[in-house]
């Protein structure tokens, strides 16, 4: 029959206890570490949120002036500013060197909406509610709300 | 068959033991891609140091590195494969067993 020295079971219980709590302390730590990288990441992605809100904001100008300044010249200086704004969001956007997580999807769900809603705007203004200040406002928030949800997608989690 | 289960430490993937790709791969989970410098200021590594982890992920299929050019000056990018992903998340998985959470 074999025999165990005095104490052997002990010592290995405790060996193995050792093990076991090195194993979570260092998992933990790992864990820690992995979530700290992954943060620092996501806030360098952050540029997208900022372009976002920008243009947010934008649409709190644009639809209403689109919706209200009729003419050449309104055609002119909204075209203007609008293609100004969209080129050096696309500069600053080109600069960047980390690119957020679902970007591509999320950008192309944020466009299409905004798209939509913008064009139904317009075509509503050319139409029937001609000079509209309630279609004004409401194509106003109604075309910021895509870019807006997209930033608080962003920065939210 | 046995019905003992095993211990969650096993389902650890190896290749991720080493606190550096650790960091590298979760840096990379948490966007679509990164470029060379950028990963490197967050893991906050050499050049050398990223460059022989990231072959070794790329090797590994876990990373895909593209290079392409912003102007006139070449940019490398990073990206974690969907392998990459799938192999993060059961390491993370592992990690959060073993830790009791």
């Amino acid at each position: 029959m074999a025999t165990v020295e005095p104490g052997t079971l002990t010592r290995l219980a405790g060996r193995q206890k050792g093990a076991r709590m090195y194993d979570r302390d260092d998992s933990m730590a790992r864990l820690r570490d992995a979530e700290r990288y992954a943060t620092a990441a996501r806030h360098r992605s952050g540029w997208y949120a900022v372009c976002l809100w920008v243009f947010t904001g934008w649409q709190l100008l644009l639809v209403p002036t689109v919706v209200l300044w009729r003419g050449p010249i309104a055609a002119t200086v909204v075209g203007v500013l609008n293609a100004t704004l969209v080129m050096a969001i696309s500069w600053y956007a080109g600069k960047q060197s980390v690119v957020p997580l679902h970007f591509t999807r999320r950008h192309l769900a944020v466009v299409g909406a905004w798209a939509a809603l913008y064009v139904g705007t317009v075509l509503l203004s050319a139409t029937v509610l001609a000079g509209s200040v309630p279609l004004a406002v409401l194509g106003a928030l109604a075309c910021a709300l895509p870019p807006a949800a997209g930033a608080l997608r962003g920065t939210v989690r | 068959m046995s019905a003992v289960s095993r211990h969650p430490r096993h389902e650890l993937v190896p290749l991720l033991s080493s606190p550096v790709r650790l960091s590298i791969v979760a840096a990379l989970a948490a966007v679509d891609r990164a470029e060379f410098g950028a990963v490197r200021d967050l893991v906050d590594i050499s050049d050398s140091v990223l460059s022989k982890q990231a072959a070794t992920l790329e090797g590994a299929g876990w990373v895909a590195v593209s290079k392409g050019r912003v102007g006139r000056r070449p940019r490398t990018w990073l990206a974690l494969t969907d392998e990459g992903r799938s192999v993060y998340r059961r390491h993370l998985a592992a990690l959060r067993a073993i830790a009791g959470l």
